[in-house]
Parts: structure tokens; C-alpha cells; sequence
């Protein structure tokens, strides 16, 4: 039974921009399709061109078939009922102020008896686990578990078919596995067809039936993760970069066809590749000469509420230049020491200092002119428009600073940070990743000698990814300490100096970061996931691949 | 499912709290008033704790005081003079014991607010006016996710612009009110921007569609039966025996004398001003009894 049959679709905006080229695809019923592509390349507005109600306005060719009918003839209420949609923006979604009218909204709108919609919320309440939540105020939830609730109120309605806009893009790595596992016992048990758009491919693709690719409005590749070859690979290098581990390695090894999507036979291909190892590790990295101290922190308390101390005595030194990253599981107190560093927190005992002088004798003005800047985790609340370069002037409207310089500053920035072509737009129209840039931009139009970052890839494709590590990398070099928080471990591994873990309160490792994951057992990367037993201490991609370089060569 | 007297049944609820209200607003009985300001004491106190007495002290008890002084120190009907002020006007046992009144029945009215604040809870308004209209309930609920997720916006923006020195609480008064005018255009900026989002969800979700239910469910318990009759009857009973509750403190002060009538619409009031706090500890009671 066929869901979906795309043919030939195009569609253009108002603005005539031409979103979508010639599609032309069938999805069938209970499968599980992974839709990727940049940001920009399309995937929203095809996942919404296959729900109604949400589909946009604008010029468009083609057909669309729903459930065997032509599109125009599915019924708003079996639309309603058998497409749930989950958009990437955790808040937005949830309509009422409890969990439990959130899950009743949906079951009301169809006018089920009360009897039945208790029913329906309480089968739905229990396979999300979500009994202990009902009477709590969706306020008050952390944002795994808000989108867990979004995705619960659309199951509660019983679709057919889930399509999920980039679900995990604000999660972090334990939520968006937990609601990727909810997502896959629900296409594998229950037979729910769904389309599922995501540049984080790492965990999805072992598990889809179909990829599709697209490409600048257009399908570039449709097929089974096993059959993605080196020749889609080769020629575009987003997807490259965002598939998993094992299989970039065995494209940039040079080999086509049937690669590994996980670890498990990533790890059986490399071992049968690799027979017998001459070279195990590749030499130690050699760290820079010691440079002065940027932050110093000592002996730090911090309680929000007075009775549960998040940080107990933790105490840390990070030098100038370095790029810095602050790892640990969630609520571990990261973002409260870098609030704490970049003074939005006062701590209750303990202190910290800036350039070898303490926090608290900065004036405000001068703590945040020319020393501290900090870049929050949703960038967006930086932005007034009408346009990013008016809100980029109004940073330095504060500063006594005449039209020209100010206008050459700004010139400068947008050049280091390449949103040059997008200082006449409006913020709000601007894609993540171009947002983020912009408010690189706003943070180092203050001339920071430190950088505080506040999960700064967090919903950023791999290819974004890349570009602000070396915009940050840059930064370091020129003098500028760069600390961040983060959960991604392959990017800190890839690119960080040096890095500290917060365990309990406090740092349970604080060193180089190579020398970080290298020596860990399982909180490390992909590539030193699947090449135990096999090297030794290869954390990053380049080394694993030049180790098997060496090893292959006789 | 609340227990207690939090778990009272929303049109119960409503019922009890609409005609205490009456009651107490609209009678200058002293015995009434005082009736009135215990059991409401008692209640919040139950239900607040610690807070309750925080806010007994610092609003409660200060509201009263104010009042009084206010109206003995410048309202001059009455005859029977306590002491001449110095600009000559006279400060009367009839204004004091007036004021006296007034500042209770306006405590009287805080404390009972607290209470209805902590009972009627969003989720009960929402049952309410669904049962009116259940688009109504809709509209009211979106305002009520609405205030806290604007507030938390604010807080955040406010942050995100303190972490580059350009809050509202930086630099020259100049740049505060500039920077304050941009907070608050981002705010509403964010917000409209949102609506967009969260309307789509809701037709995503089926909004637009003909016949929409109400399913929130309450139980009606026996309490809640009680607790709404008794409410009816002592406001009922109140309002027949008016004449044998009389007060009035201009320009002597004449308050019905002790009459039977009276004393049983007192006690009936009463009764049904304890209900709550009654059911409430009494549960509690039957239920570690029962353990």
C-alpha cells in the first residue's frame, strides 16, 4: 500500500524562489524514510507539502497523491487524524498549559466521547512513560520532554503517518536517542509510516529502510543506506560529512558499494581490512608552550535553589588562545560555570578570575567591552531587526564611535564571519546556521579577548559545523580564549585543545582533549568506538585514516 | 487526581467561592466579617503554609491597619469624640470601628483570593468555560501557556543581551531605554513569530474542525454536592434574615440586637466557611486511619 506519490512536484514560492525540482517519489506504508539535504536544500517544505494544512503557499506543478487520492480530495479530518507533524521547535507546538489537556487537545478537536479520549490518553501515556508528567505545566518541562509530549499528543490521535521536521535539532544526544527509539518502536511495532528529516545521520541511518537525498530542490539519491555508493558520495560533500563514521571512512578509503552504516560491522569490515596491524598509534600530539591564564576558577559553589549544589569546589585554569571545551551529562553544571565565568551568575562561594583579576572587580561596562562576550544557545533572542545590520550598529551604538568607523567595524566582522550577503535581511528569515553566523558577528563586534559558547552546534549541520570551527580556530589563534559548552563529542575531539569533564560538582578530567578521549573507555568518539582492538588512541577521523593508510601499504 | 479540598469539583468551587464573596461584600455585620476573616485565615493557612503567615504579616495585617487609620484620621461622621486632632476635626469611635470593618472585609477578600487562586487552578477555569464553549476553553488556555512562556522570553532575551553589555540595565540612561525599547520589540517580535508556529500545530492538529469535545473530567463527589447546597442555603438564609444582621456605623453605631434569626444565618455561614479547611484535615485524617 502506497502512502505518499509524488510526481514531478515543483514549487515556488511568492518570492519566486524555486524550493522544489521535479520530485517524483512513493512511500509505502510502514516505512521508515530518512529525508536529508543543507539547510536551505528543501526538506522542510517537502515534508509539509505531504501534510495539508501546513503546506505553503506558493506556485507549484505536479501531483500529489495522499493514501491513493489525489491531494485536494483527502478530508481535513482524516488529514488531521492520520498525518501527525512534529516540527523542530520544541515550544511552539504545545498549545494547552498541562501535559494532560496537551494530550486530550488533538482527541477533543476530533470530538471523541470523553470516554474514549481517556482511553486513547491513557495507552498513549503509558507507552511514552509519561504517567508521572500528566498534571505537571508544560513550563516546567526540560526540552527532551517536551518534544516527548509533542510527539505523545500526536500518537494520541492514532495516525497513520508521522513526519518529523528535524524533531531532535534542539535536543541533546540522550533526549533525541530516546525519541528517535520512541520513533523506531512505533514504525517497527506499530506499522506507522515515517518520513523523518535530519542532518545528524549517525544514529538514523542503520535504521532506515530508504534514504533520500536532496539537492538543491532536487532528489540527488534514493535508495537503502546499504546501497548509498561512493558516487553520490564524491560528488556531494554535505552528505559525505554527515554520514556516519564507518561509512566515510570506507568512501575516503576509496571503496563504492555496500559500506558499513554502524559501528558493529564497521568494526568486523576494518578488522577483516586491516589483517595484521604494524603500525598501532600514530605519535602523541605535541601541545603548544604554556601561555598565560585566561580564567582561573577556584574552590566554586553554586545553588539555585540553596538546598542542591550543582557545583561543589570546582576549580579549573584555562590558558589564553586555547579552545577550550566543558563536556558532562546533563544538568552536570556546564552552562552554570560558564554563566558563572561570563558573570550572569554570582557565586555562592569560590572565585573566579578574568586575566589574573577577580570577576567582581570588573565594572559591568568594562567586563563586557573588550573582555567577556557571551553567545547564547538560542541565538535568536539577540536579534530586534528590522534588518542584521541595524541590529549589529545597535551594539556599537553604545560606544562613542563616529558613523564611518562604526560602519567599517561592522564591514570587517561580516567579512571574518561571511554574512556579508545577508546584512539587508531581516533575522527572522534567516536559516539556523546563518543566524548563528550573525550572532558570531553581534559577540565579536565587542572585541572579546574571551568567548563564551553556550552549545554552539547544536542543530548545525556538519558542514556548518566545520566552517564556525575554523572561524573559531582563527579567533584562537589571534589571542582570543574560546570556551564552550557542548555535548558533542566528535566535534570536540575534532577540534578543541583542551577540554574538562564535569562530574558531581566538579572537573573529573581537565587536559588535552585528544589525550581526553583517547584514554576513555566509552564516553569517546565513533572512530575510537570502532577501531578498539584494532589502533590505539585514534579519537579522530584523519588519524584512523591514516593509520589504515599506513597499515595497507606495503 | 488532587486530593482534599484542592480536588473540590470546579462548579463547586465556583459556586462556594461566588457567594462567600457576596456574602462578605455585601453584609457590614461585624459577626459575618469576623466569621469571614477566620475561616479564610484558617484556609489559606492550610493551604499555603509558611507563605500564608508570610503574607499575613506583610499584606494582611498592614492592610487592616491602614485602613482604619485612614478612615479614623480622615473621615469625621459619628458623635462619640475620642480626641480632637490638632487641625480641629475630630477623630470618632464610629469612624475608627468603621474603618475597622472596611479594612477586614478588604483582608477578608485577599485571604479568600489565595485560597480560590490555589483551588480553581488553571485546568478547573478551563472545564468552566468549556462547558460553555469549548473554543472558549481553547482561547483561555492559550492565554494561560502564554503568560509563562513570555515571561520566560523576556528573562532570556534580557540575558542573552547582558552576556554583550547591551541589557537594560548597562550603560547611560540613554542607552537603558534604548536598550529596554529593544528588549521589548524583540519580545513581541518572538512572539508574533511564534504564534504563527503554535496555529499552525493547532490546525495540524485538527482545530478547525466541526464538533470539538470537552473531555476534562471531574468526578462529583458527595462533598461537593454538600459544600454547594450548604453555600446556597447560608447565603439564602443570609439574605431572608438581612433585617436581624443590620449593622450601620453613621451616624451612631446600631447593630442588630442578639436575635435567633440571626444567629442561625451567622452559624450556617460559618459552617459552611469551615466546610472546606473541615473536609480538607478530615480526609487527611480518615486517609492515614485508614493506613
Amino acid at each position: 500500500m502506497v502512502d505518499f506519490k509524488l510526481n514531478n512536484l515543483c514549487f515556488t514560492f511568492p518570492n519566486g524562489k524555486t524550493v522544489l525540482k521535479n520530485i517524483s517519489l512513493e512511500i509505502k506504508r510502514g516505512e521508515f524514510v530518512v529525508l536529508c539535504g543543507k539547510s536551505g536544500s528543501g526538506k522542510t517544505t517537502l515534508l509539509k507539502m505531504l501534510k495539508p494544512e501546513l503546506s505553503p503557499h506558493g506556485k507549484s506543478s505536479g501531483t500529489v497523491e495522499i493514501f491513493g487520492a489525489e491531494k485536494a480530495l483527502l478530508s481535513r479530518r482524516s488529514s488531521a487524524e492520520k498525518i501527525g507533524f512534529i516540527m523542530q521547535n520544541t515550544e511552539l507546538q504545545a498549545v494547552t498549559p498541562t501535559v494532560k489537556s496537551e494530550l486530550f487537545f488533538g482527541l477533543e478537536n476530533l470530538g471523541l466521547a470523553p470516554g474514549k479520549a481517556r482511553l486513547r490518553v491513557a495507552e498513549t501515556a503509558a507507552l511514552f512513560s509519561l504517567e508521572k508528567l500528566l498534571e505537571k505545566k508544560l513550563s516546567s518541562l526540560s526540552g527532551g520532554q517536551k518534544q516527548l509530549v509533542n510527539l505523545a499528543s500526536v500518537c494520541a490521535m492514532n495516525p497513520q503517518v508521522l513526519l518529523l521536521d528535524e524533531p531532535t535539532a534542539q535536543l541533546d544526544p540522550v533526549c533525541a536517542q530516546r525519541l528517535i527509539d520512541v520513533v523506531t518502536t512505533l514504525c517497527r511495532e506499530y506499522g506507522v509510516t515515517v518520513v523523518i528529516s535530519e542532518h545528524r545521520l549517525e544514529k538514523l541511518l542503520p535504521l532506515a529502510d530508504r534514504v533520500l537525498v536532496l539537492e538543491d530542490g532536487k532528489l540527488a539519491s534514493d535508495s537503502t543506506p546499504q546501497k548509498i555508493d561512493g558516487e553520490v558520495v564524491a560528488r556531494n560533500e554535505f552528505i559525505r560529512s554527515s554520514l556516519p563514521f564507518p561509512m566515510r571512512l570506507y568512501f575516503s578509503l576509496g571503496f563504492s558499494k555496500n559500506a558499513p552504516t554502524d559501528i558493529e560491522s564497521g568494526r568486523k569490515w576494518l578488522s577483516s581490512l586491516v589483517r595484521d596491524v604494524k603500525t598501532e598509534s600514530l605519535p602523541p600530539e605535541i601541545l603548544p608552550e604554556k601561555r598565560e591564564t585566561a580564567v582561573r576558577v577556584k574552590n566554586l559553589f553554586y545553588s539555585y535553589d540553596g538546598k542542591e549544589y550543582v557545583l561543589k569546589g570546582l576549580s579549573t585554569e584555562i590558558k589564553q588562545g586555547s579552545f577550550f571545551a566543558v563536556l558532562g551529562a546533563n544538568s552536570a553544571g556546564k552552562t552554570t560555570l560558564l554563566n558563572l565565568i561570563g558573570g550572569l551568575l554570582k557565586a555562592k562561594k569560590g572565585r573566579v578570575e578574568l586575566f589574573s583579576k577577580d570577576i567582581g572587580k570588573y565594572k559591568t561596562n568594562e567586563l563586557y567591552r573588550k573582555n567577556v562576550a557571551f553567545l547564547p544557545q538560542n541565538c535568536e533572542t539577540l536579534f530586534a531587526g528590522p534588518t542584521v545590520f541595524e541590529d549589529l550598529e545597535n551594539v556599537l551604538l553604545c560606544e562613542k564611535l563616529s558613523k564611518q568607523e562604526r560602519q567599517r567595524l561592522i564591514f570587517e566582522v561580516s567579512a571574518f564571519c561571511g554574512i556579508e550577503p545577508l546584512l539587508k535581511s531581516h533575522p527572522y528569515d534567516l536559516s539556523g546556521g546563518e543566524l548563528q553566523r550573525s550572532a558570531l558577528a553581534m559577540v565579536l563586534l565587542k572585541k572579546p579577548r574571551l568567548l563564551l559558547l553556550d552549545e554552539p552546534t547544536k542543530g548545525m549541520d556538519s558542514l556548518f559545523k566545520a566552517q564556525l570551527a575554523k572561524k573559531l580556530r582563527s579567533l584562537c589563534k589571534s589571542g582570543v580564549t574560546v570556551v564552550m559548552v557542548s555535548h558533542d563529542t566528535e566535534f570536540c575531539a575534532e577540534y578543541c585543545d583542551e577540554c574538562a569533564l564535569l562530574f558531581d560538582g566538579r572537573c573529573a578530567f581537565c587536559g588535552g582533549a585528544r589525550e581526553f578521549f583517547a584514554e576513555n573507555c566509552y564516553y569517546t568518539t565513533a572512530a575510537s568506538k570502532m577501531t578498539r582492538g584494532i589502533f590505539k588512541n585514534a579519537v579522530r577521523e584523519s588519524e584512523v585514516l591514516s593509520l589504515c593508510k599506513k597499515n595497507l601499504a606495503r | 487526581m488532587k486530593t482534599g479540598v484542592r480536588g473540590i469539583h470546579p462548579v463547586s468551587a465556583f459556586v462556594f467561592f461566588a457567594l462567600v464573596f457576596a456574602v462578605t461584600l455585601l453584609t457590614w455585620n461585624p459577626a459575618i466579617c469576623a466569621v469571614s476573616f477566620f475561616c479564610a485565615l484558617a484556609l489559606d493557612i492550610r493551604l499555603r503554609g509558611k507563605k500564608a503567615a508570610a503574607s499575613f504579616f506583610t499584606l494582611i495585617l498592614p492592610t487592616v491597619l491602614l485602613i482604619t487609620l485612614f478612615n479614623m484620621f480622615f473621615a469625621h461622621y459619628g458623635v462619640t469624640v475620642l480626641f480632637a486632632l490638632r487641625s480641629g476635626n475630630n477623630v470618632t469611635l464610629e469612624s475608627t470601628v468603621c474603618g475597622l470593618v472596611y479594612g477586614v472585609r478588604t483582608a477578608c477578600t485577599v485571604l479568600w483570593l489565595f485560597s480560590f487562586n490555589e483551588i480553581m487552578t488553571e485546568d478547573k477555569f478551563i472545564f468552566l468555560f468549556g462547558k460553555l464553549s469549548p473554543r472558549l476553553a481553547v482561547v483561555f488556555s492559550m492565554a494561560l501557556r502564554f503568560i509563562p512562556l513570555f515571561s520566560e522570553s523576556a528573562r532570556e532575551i534580557e540575558k542573552a543581551r547582558r552576556g554583550i553589555g547591551i541589557d537594560s540595565k548597562n550603560g547611560s540612561f540613554f542607552d537603558r531605554f534604548r536598550n529596554s525599547v529593544h528588549v521589548f520589540s524583540i519580545l513581541v517580535t518572538r512572539s508574533l513569530e511564534h504564534a504563527v508556529d503554535t496555529a499552525a500545530s493547532m490546525s495540524a492538529r485538527g482545530y478547525s474542525l466541526k464538533g470539538r469535545t470537552n473531555c476534562s473530567f471531574y468526578p462529583l463527589r458527595a462533598i461537593d454536592i454538600i459544600l454547594s447546597l450548604l453555600s446556597a442555603f447560608a447565603a439564602f438564609s443570609v439574605l431572608v434574615f438581612s433585617k436581624s444582621l443590620f449593622a450601620e456605623y453613621n451616624p451612631v453605631i446600631s447593630i442588630a440586637p442578639f436575635s435567633a434569626k440571626g444567629a442561625f444565618a451567622c452559624a450556617l455561614f460559618f459552617a459552611v466557611c469551615a466546610l472546606p479547611l473541615i473536609f480538607d484535615v478530615s480526609e487527611e485524617k480518615l486517609w492515614s486511619i485508614s493506613n
